[in-house]
């Protein structure tokens, strides 16, 4: 059944750009619309490493996530570089549109509009990894190693930091922690780890053109976060689910074609608008968390501010 | 302007001066704090005690002037790297870190050195020590105000500064928060602190030292008792004195 293992490859390539954003958003409060074209980036240097060096997916991934980090560093840096959290949005918005047009036009790498296609079949240690359970198999892997690393990442004294920069950069630095280093850190592990799943994409379709890598795909990973609830554990994976399952379940029901992608859309905007009332802070935000009740207290001056 | 002696001196304030658009925040503005102890830092609202804060910590360039601290130069560096030199700052307004919990709060800027069973033994005795261990997991946005002070307190002490500054760390406290506080800066008398505070009974309670500051200006700088103890300065203080008020909002909207 070719469709659903298609369907969950992509979803899990899926939650990892949801896991990415939210390490962007969740962890360190910045807003980038640029996932969708690191996805991209990936999918493309996967694309071009198994046509012309090796099938190997290791070295795929490997090469993905350090050219998605290196090429976030020329937009990032100077991004960050304003301490006005717009100025990141707008750069990212910038960026995805010059990207997008370097893979339509790119003939001799990219192969513009008609793409890339033809590689062979990915391997890993040797071992032939075709589209379908094989690719399931280690696509679950390394979405648990990415979602992993996120945690880990988010806990440790570097992600206790960026979180205290995202509260307050002031107090933060105050205390010695430089925060537009740490965002520009972050930036370009989470375009790494949005890299990583344009390799499973190129691995499952076996064939990319500039029409995946958009800023909608962005627009649609970053419902995928807002839906699961940000910053928390499970919230990208969740989001991330139900906004592949939609569409994917809806082609098991029978609509007309010219209906399909009405009822599509309105069941995509109506079940998003549905649990932002229901739960506006997400899906899994605030679940598993318990709350320490606070003892009653009283706020009352020590002593009157006359002296002398 | 550096001597031999410098190197010894916790904060040395030379001739700051700070001005906006023609107004004159901070006018030759000499402070040095050369011993241990809690020197108090009083005037009039708009007086520029906030305004010499920041320009101490870095978070304002002062047009004239410079700071050292044990002898480095700290007017030109950069917040991180004046509290990397061990100068430390509270917030009149707070700052903590909201969505983060007490113990994270104390955690920040901590690094690698989190990992040391040390510095976690620290930052337990430091969340006992200023009563805030029952609330450990609160998130910060959640704590009742006097237990948010001391938590400013704790997140600057747990650094072991080599010099503290305090802006109104004792502001609507209730007593109980307020005996905490106090105990917790008496407990550390060799640690060279300055503390801005509106409420002289306070002063009274910690400071050895009192430099008074009027319009942008040091007016007064002497023993506590003695510094209360003047009418001049009590009229400037109550009274009409302390014209700079709306130098220090100019000030403060430059921020």
């Amino acid at each position: 059944m070719a469709y659903f293992e298609t369907v969950v490859v992509l979803g899990i390539a899926s939650i990892i750009l949801a896991v990415s954003l939210d390490l962007l958003i969740g962890v360190a409060g910045l807003f980038s619309a640029a996932v969708g074209v690191f996805y991209g980036v990936g999918a493309y240097t996967a694309s071009i490493i198994w046509l012309h060096w090796t099938s190997d997916l290791l070295v795929a991934l490997v090469a993905a996530f350090i050219v998605g980090g290196l090429l976030a560093i020329p937009f990032v840096v100077p991004a960050l570089r304003s301490k006005k959290e717009v100025t990141f949005v707008v750069a990212s918005l910038a960026f995805a549109s010059i990207v997008g047009e370097v893979f339509a036009s790119w003939n001799s790498v990219t192969g513009g509009y008609t793409g890339l296609y033809g590689f062979p079949v990915a391997t890993v240690f040797g071992i032939q990894i075709p589209p379908g359970l094989p690719l399931v198999i280690v696509s679950t892997i390394l979405v648990i190693i990415v979602i992993a690393g996120k945690e880990l990442l988010a806990r440790s004294a570097w992600g206790l930091n960026l979180r205290a920069t995202r509260d307050d950069e002031r107090a933060a630095s105050s205390l010695g922690v430089h925060g537009s280093w740490l965002r520009i850190q972050v930036a370009v592990v989470a375009s790494g780890v949005a890299a990583l799943a344009g390799v499973l994409y190129a691995a499952q379709v076996g064939f990319v053109d500039p029409s995946s890598f958009t800023l909608g795909e962005s627009e649609l990973v970053a419902a995928m976060v807002v839906l699961g609830g940000l910053g928390s554990l499970y919230g990208p994976v969740v989001g991330a689910i139900i906004l592949t399952a939609i569409p994917a379940g809806l082609t098991f029901v029978t609509i007309a074609p010219e209906y399909l992608g009405l009822i599509e859309q309105t069941a995509f905007g109506l079940i998003i608008v549905v649990i932002i009332i229901i739960r506006p802070d997400g899906i899994m935000s605030g679940l598993g968390r318990v709350r320490a009740r606070l003892r009653p207290f009283e706020i009352s001056r020590r002593r009157s501010d006359d002296g002398f | 302007m550096a001597s031999e002696d410098q190197s010894n001196t916790p904060l040395q304030v030379i001739a700051a001066s700070m001005g906006f658009g023609g107004v004159k925040v901070l006018t030759d503005v000499d402070v040095t704090i050369e011993g241990n102890g809690i020197v108090a830092l009083v005037g009039p609202n708009g007086a520029g005690k906030t305004t010499l804060f920041n320009v101490i910590c870095g978070a304002l360039k002062p047009s004239h002037g410079e700071v050292f601290s044990f002898g480095e130069k700290m007017s030109g560096l950069s917040t991180e790297a004046i509290a990397g030199h061990g100068v430390f700052r509270t917030f009149q307004d707070l700052r903590l870190f909201r969505s983060l919990s007490v113990r994270e709060n104390v955690c920040v800027g901590l690094g690698r050195s989190l990992r040391k069973k040390a510095t976690v033994d620290k930052v337990d005795g430091l969340l006992e020590e200023l009563d805030l261990a029952s609330f450990e997991k609160v998130r910060a946005r959640d704590l009742p105000h006097g237990a948010a002070k001391l938590l400013t307190v704790a997140r600057v002490l747990v650094h072991d500064p080599k010099v503290l500054l305090l802006d109104e760390p004792g502001a609507g406290m209730d007593i109980q928060a307020y005996e905490c506080l106090a105990a917790a800066l008496k407990r550390r008398h060799d640690l060279p602190v300055i503390l801005v505070e509106h409420n002289l009974d306070t002063v009274r309670d910690l400071a050895s030292r009192v430099v008074f500051l009027d319009g942008g200006r040091v007016i007064a700088d002497g023993p506590t008792d003695e510094i209360l103890s003047r009418d001049d300065l009590a009229a400037i203080y109550f009274g009409s004195g302390g014209g700079s008020g709306v130098a220090t909002d100019i000030a403060k909207d430059h921020e």
